[in-house]
């Protein structure tokens, strides 16, 4: 304790989250009057080293950001490049797309709710102690991650680091026998999914109840992945290029990642929830109907931790939308569109498994990349993340440390926050003799 | 002969975590033939559980000395962090999480060694050190020799665990 009164409370390192992190909290009079979640992972440079690449070299860039989600790298970048060069894709390959974005929220969404969150509810220190105690469950969330990654695979060329986006399509679409694995794959999953809803619904969530700003992409007939407008619980309705005009990133001192907030300095949460409760409408009837029989509706929105249900949710949908389109699989007509670069501004956003993704590219004359913007979910999280942990931690900081720090962490893991992806490069100077 | 499956590990575009892919293209060959390769990046749990045969994971390692080879039963990896060893590969779960995971569940842990080097420079873009590339031809020998130890399920008498 400091001689002000103030108290400092610090995690040193936040485990169970992709990236490395910091939690530091700065408690007087019983209130946190400071909460920063501190990302000490080194910056990345890729918003630099896009610089000067062609449109299709910058996707295969960006899908290194992240081990985890690189698909919605892609698709971000995808559709920007098609939305300024006016490419249009045949409906196949549309198709194949919610496809490879569904291989991608299975393997993510797996891994978070069975190996990064559920441990938090059932009292384990890790999902060590988890699969000892329940090697059932921790099978069933190892067979529906396995899936995701052979979707993303099958379509990618790899599981992690995908390599077959192109603007205008596929540089090469599955023949319809390469699916077949996955036609018989796809009933059981969704057989596990259902009973990964009905689990997530049974943790016990801690007690903690607020009211978010929640933005999400949302599509008339579609549960929103790569189109939509950007939408959100109080009114906002922009199309995806739009995202500047709404929000904008700022630099903290105690971060590598920069934070975005909403034009008026207020915070808003992304990711599974905020989906669920503004496009819920659009979920696959399976989806609708394991989350109409959790009765959790509601409280998915005022209780953060009850994330994990939505994700589960999102879980089940991918896994009923990837066998639709399985089911109905033809050859697209024309797996890549001829295009051609133009000069201008390339911005799009889609949903990665953590929210919405904006990138926005200045293409120049010369059809190459001359400046750069990635957004990732994470870093718009993240002022909602320590807007709640200033809420929340009073809460808990009476709890023995190793107590609260586990209620923190739990907190925070709430966001399935990917640290990795959140880093930036921030500002570079070199001063020459 | 039995299944051997190489899990290669790491981000080849940051520096000393490329170890895996400069390792595997220096095996021998016939080396290469008779091992099933998977570049997994980050490995997972479920690249582990319920894998036919056993395993070599191939990874940069931070703790000793850069440039030294480390060679561990899988078995042992759990505990390598007491003795100052850790995988250098940014993963979700750390290396030896996703072990004690698939350790637990039935089947269990698959009989492997952990091979690696330790790094010294992970900078984004970066080539190998000078110091991990002196040590891929040492380390490349030690996958060799495992390979075929675990190829023809006899562990040599000279190499201890």
């Amino acid at each position: 304790m400091h001689e002000s009164g103030e108290v400092a409370f610090s995690v040193r390192q936040l485990t169970r989250v992709e990236g490395e992190g910091r939690l530091s909290l700065t408690v007087s009079g019983g209130e946190v009057t400071e909460a920063h979640l501190e990302i000490f992972e080194a910056p990345r440079y890729f918003e630099r080293l896009v610089v000067g690449r062609t449109p299709d070299e910058v996707i295969d860039i960006v899908a290194r950001i992240c081990g985890i989600c690189p698909v919605a790298y892609q698709m971000s970048a995808v559709h920007a490049f098609e939305h300024l060069f006016d490419v249009s894709v045949d409906p196949g390959v549309r198709r194949l797309r919610r496809l490879f974005y569904c291989g991608e929220w299975i393997e993510s969404h797996a891994l978070h709710v069975y190996l990064l969150h559920a441990p938090d509810f059932l009292g384990y220190p890790s999902a060590v102690e988890l699969a000892a105690d329940h090697p059932e469950a921790v099978e069933r969330g190892l067979r529906l991650k396995r899936l995701g990654n052979r979707i993303v695979a099958i379509l990618g060329g790899r599981p992690i680091h995908p390599v077959s986006v192109r603007v205008g399509g596929f540089s090469r679409a599955p023949r319809r026998a390469e699916l077949d694995e996955l036609r018989q794959a796809l009933p059981a999953a969704i057989a596990d999914a259902q009973e990964t809803v009905r689990w997530a619904a049974s943790l016990e969530p801690p007690a903690y109840e607020r009211q978010s700003r929640l933005v999400s992409l949302r599509h008339p007939t579609e549960y929103p992945m790569n189109d939509g407008h950007i939408v959100s619980s109080d009114g906002l309705d922009i199309a995806p290029p739009d995202w500047p005009d709404a929000f904008a990133e700022r630099q903290v001192p105690w971060s590598n990642a920069l934070q975005a907030l909403a034009h008026d300095g207020s915070p808003y949460l992304l990711g599974p929830t905020a989906r669920v409760a503004l496009a819920g409408g659009t979920l696959h009837p399976l989806a609708a109907e394991a989350l109409a029989a959790t009765g959790l509706g509601e409280e998915l929105t005022a209780n953060v931790f009850r994330s994990i249900v939505a994700r589960a949710v999102e879980l089940l949908h991918a896994l009923a939308e990837a066998a639709d389109i399985v089911d109905a699989y033809a050859e697209p007509g024309a797996h890549l569109a001829t295009w051609e670069p133009r000069p201008g501004v390339a911005a799009w956003a889609t949903e990665a498994p953590r929210g919405l993704l904006f990138h926005r590219y200045e293409i120049g004359d010369n059809g190459l990349v001359s400046r750069a913007q990635i957004v990732p979910p994470t870093s718009q999280n993240q002022a909602a993340i320590e807007h709640d942990l200033r809420q929340f931690a009073p809460s808990v900081l009476e709890l023995p440390h190793a107590e609260a720090t586990h209620r923190l962490e739990q907190l925070i893991r709430s966001y399935d926050p990917c640290i990795s992806c959140a880093t930036h490069f921030l500002d570079l100077r070199v001063e020459r003799a | 002969m039995r299944n051997v499956v190489l899990l290669a590990c790491g981000e080849p575009m940051r520096g000393d975590d490329a170890l895996a892919l400069a390792v595997l293209d220096a095996l021998p060959p016939a080396t290469r033939a008779m091992v099933e390769v998977r570049n997994v990046g980050q490995l997972m749990p479920d690249d582990l559980h319920g894998l036919n045969g056993a395993v070599i994971i191939l990874d940069a390692v931070d703790g000793p000395p850069p440039g030294t080879v480390v060679d561990l039963p899988l078995s042992a990896l759990a505990d390598a962090h007491d003795h100052g060893i850790t995988p250098a590969s940014s993963h979700a779960l750390p290396l030896p999480v996703t072990l004690g995971i698939v350790g637990q569940l039935p089947g269990g842990l698959p009989e492997g060694r952990f091979v690696g080097v330790a790094g010294s420079d992970y900078t984004l873009g970066a080539p190998l050190s000078a110091i991990v590339r002196d040590a891929v031809p040492a380390c490349a020998a030690r996958v060799n020799h495992w390979v075929r130890a675990l190829v023809h399920e006899s562990r040599p008498s000279h190499v201890p665990d």
